[in-house]
Parts: structure tokens; C-alpha cells; sequence
């Protein structure tokens, strides 16, 4: 725990108000002193609620176009990526269960599809002008979720997260989507990829309320031409993302 | 958007996934845009930060950590911290452009009490600001939107500068407390 001296320091420096010389030592601190940083962040929580009220404004299309340039001139080369994504996973997956403690199983996906949905809502991100954007989190029968699937129409692809669930040996998982009037396979799911094309009659469709996903168990490498849809392992609603 | 899916979305680009950033971009950049003008009150200058934001956000990604803040603080705060250092150096070189913008500027910034939809957590803050005197409040306010310096506040108020920064010490102490405390 950082002393009060140490808070009011942290709490001076995210809002803005020290000297020169205070906000270079905050700085410095910052990058030595895990307790001082933490601080900082602790008030970085605090007070960014307050940009809620800030309004959107549209950069220009040329920010983009020089963020892509600057990445490609290998002017902020990744670094060491892929060291946080367990930790991220199973702390997500604690969420999801501490949610779904809360309700009975076989409500579970609808129960967490509800508090991301009250999530949009409730978001700070106010902004008219983002890309329309759906999510689903396919469940199981027992209402364990193994797949969240962000789609999105206008980028024409869909993000694939996996919750640490794979097929049995010897099986494949593939996607669908069900519409009440079409159902369209999207591939099979690869525990590498995370993204998938999006087929071109789904991008133009009406998604809505009564649009799913829906994984299937299929023989390792896919379902054979003309064979009929293997059992239903995870399915979740499409729920619109509220910008 | 949801806190999950951006979580998602900063995990993904954590993993050097290009097409993630994009879409983060896409859901965040109006707002820190937003954020980045009050500050600078300069497109040019406020697009420089965008740009500088996304690129530390790209590289500081694999380190953000979801149990120290949300995606909505952690980028918010890169965003305010980039425009106040550029800010403060452009002071350096003030012009009588500033001091003209002061005069015409004596409010402190959007008023988040008035914001139709807020949050739980801006209702929460707001609930522990509202105790405060509405003066020192105000000072903390435009401190806050506008990146303004103990002095730049003291001359917006009134009142000296002495004044103004035990203001907002006490008054950022209170907020803790009471945020903290419930």
C-alpha cells in the first residue's frame, strides 16, 4: 500500500496539475516503483469516468494511414507478445464462471449475453460513428462457454476467441450460422486463427436477435460433401454490440 | 462497446493481430480523439497524439493488465498523459494566442453531471464529487478536461495559486476516500 504522500503525488500526476520537474520525478517513479504505479493506475481508474462526458470527434482518415505506415516502417516492433495469454484467458474464464454461478445452467448463455449486452449500454465509448459490431458467446449444455465470436459486417470477418476448449482426438469443430430463413457453414475452427471471412450473403444480411452460432462436431478435417450436420456442441445468440 | 470485447480486441493485439487493432481503433479512436482535442484544442496537434497513442497502445499492449483498470481508463489515460506533455511543451513557447483563448475560455470544460447516459462508475464518481465544494469541484473539472496548470486555474478562478493547489489536493483526497470507502 503507497503512502498518502505517494497517492496524492499518483493522483496529481494522472490529473495533470504537477510542475515540470514533480511530473518528470512521477515519471521516473513510475517506471521503478511498482507501488507508485499502481497508484497511478488506481487514479487512472478513478477519474477517467469522467471522458464519458467528453464528446466523439472523428479524426481524419490519414491518423490510420500513418499508424499503418508507422507499424509497417517497424517503428513500434511488437515485442515479446504472447506471454499474458493464459493469465487473460483464465481470468476471463473466472468471470464467465462467476457469472454463471449466479444463474441456473441452462440460463447461463442468456445470463451472459445479458450482462455484456447491459455492457454496451453501460460503455464509456460513446461513439456514433463505430462499425456495427455483434457478439455471441457460445455455450455448452451445461452453459460453459467455449467460443466468443465478435462479428462484423463492414470489416467482413468475424474474431474468433476460444476459452481454452479444443475437439476430441480425431474431431473438428465448425461454424455456422443460423438465420430463420438460411444457415450458411463458416469453417472449420482453428485453434490458431483467430479471425474468419465472413461469406458475403451474411454481410448483407439482417443479423439479429433470431441469428446464432453454432459450433458442430464433425469427423478431424470436416463434415464430408452432402453428409448432414453433426451434433450441436456450443451455440450462442447474436446479440448487436451498442456503440 | 462491451469491457470484454475490448479486452478481447487488446489480447488479440497483444498477439501482434493487425486486423484487432484496427477494430480497436475503430470502436475507441472518435472518443480519445475527443479527449486529445479538449486538451490541445488543436486538430493537428490532437491528431499527432492520436497517432502516438496508438502506436504506444500497439506496443504496451502484451502489459496491459485487465485487474488494474478497464480498456476505457487504461487508453483514456495514455491519451490524457501524451496530450498534457505536449501541451506543457507547447507552453513553453506560448503564444498571445493562449492568453487570448484563456479569456474567451472561463468555463471548465463538459459537464459530466449533465450527460444523459453515465455509467456506474462515472455515477459513483460523480456522486463523491458532488460533496465537494462546487468551487473546488470546478477546479478539479477543468484541471482534468482541459489540462490546465495550478497557476492557468488560479487565473480562471480568481483566486491564488496558493489556494487553488490545496484545493485540489484536498479535494482529490476526498474523492479517493470516498470512492475507496463507498
Amino acid at each position: 500500500m503507497a503512502s498518502d504522500k505517494t497517492q496524492r503525488l499518483a493522483g496529481e500526476y494522472v490529473l495533470g496539475t504537477l510542475d515540470p520537474s514533480e511530473r518528470a520525478r512521477a515519471e521516473r517513479l513510475r517506471e521503478i516503483d511498482p507501488d507508485f504505479a499502481r497508484s497511478v493506475a488506481e487514479w487512472e481508474w478513478r477519474l477517467a469516468p469522467l471522458s464519458e462526458a467528453v464528446e466523439p470527434v472523428q479524426p481524419d482518415l490519414a491518423v490510420w494511414s500513418r499508424i499503418e505506415a508507422a507499424l509497417d516502417a517497424g517503428a513500434a516492433a511488437p515485442q515479446e507478445r504472447g506471454s499474458r495469454i493464459v493469465a487473460q484467458l483464465v481470468q476471463l474464464r473466472q468471470h464467465l464462471v462467476a457469472w454463471r454461478l449466479t444463474a441456473f445452467a441452462t440460463a447461463a448463455a442468456a445470463v451472459i449475453a445479458g450482462v455484456l449486452w447491459l455492457g454496451g449500454v453501460d460503455s464509456p465509448w460513446v461513439s456514433r460513428e463505430a462499425a456495427e459490431q455483434y457478439v455471441a458467446m457460445l455455450a455448452d449444455e451445461a452453459g460453459e462457454v467455449g467460443y466468443v465470436v465478435t462479428v462484423e459486417p463492414s470489416a467482413r470477418r468475424m474474431m474468433v476467441r476460444d476459452m481454452g476448449v479444443r475437439p476430441p482426438p480425431e474431431k473438428s469443430y465448425e461454424m455456422w450460422i443460423m438465420m430463420p430463413d438460411k444457415q450458411e457453414p463458416l469453417g472449420l475452427v482453428q485453434p490458431e486463427k483467430n479471425t474468419m471471412p465472413l461469406p458475403e450473403t451474411i454481410r448483407t444480411a439482417q443479423l439479429d436477435l433470431k441469428t446464432k452460432v453454432i459450433v458442430c462436431l464433425e469427423p478431424e478435417g470436416g463434415r464430408q460433401p452432402g453428409a448432414a450436420m453433426g451434433p450441436v456442441v456450443y451455440s450462442g445468440k447474436l446479440m448487436r454490440q451498442t456503440p | 462497446m462491451a469491457d470484454q470485447t475490448l479486452n478481447a480486441l487488446i489480447d488479440a493485439v497483444a498477439h501482434g493481430d493487425r486486423t484487432a487493432f484496427r477494430s480497436l481503433y475503430n470502436a475507441t479512436s472518435a472518443k480519445l480523439f475527443g479527449v486529445a482535442l479538449r486538451i490541445l484544442k488543436s486538430r493537428e496537434m490532437a491528431e499527432d497524439v492520436l497517432q502516438d497513442v496508438y502506436l504506444k497502445v500497439w506496443d504496451a499492449a502484451p502489459d496491459y493488465r485487465p485487474e488494474l483498470g478497464t480498456p476505457f481508463s487504461w487508453m483514456v489515460a495514455i491519451t490524457r498523459n501524451r496530450a498534457i506533455d505536449v501541451l506543457r511543451k507547447r507552453r513553453e513557447v506560448a503564444t498571445d494566442d493562449d492568453a487570448h483563448e484563456a479569456e474567451n475560455n472561463p468555463d471548465s470544460g463538459p459537464d459530466p453531471f449533465e450527460l444523459a447516459a453515465q455509467s456506474r462508475a462515472l455515477k459513483s464518481l460523480l456522486g463523491c464529487m458532488e460533496r465537494l465544494e462546487p468551487e473546488h469541484r470546478r477546479c478539479l473539472l477543468m484541471a482534468y478536461y482541459y489540462g490546465y496548470t495550478h497557476e492557468e486555474i488560479a487565473d480562471r478562478v480568481s483566486k491564488p495559486v496558493g489556494t487553488v493547489k490545496s484545493w485540489i489536493r484536498r479535494g482529490l483526497i476526498r474523492v479517493r476516500d470516498c470512492l475507496d470507502n463507498g
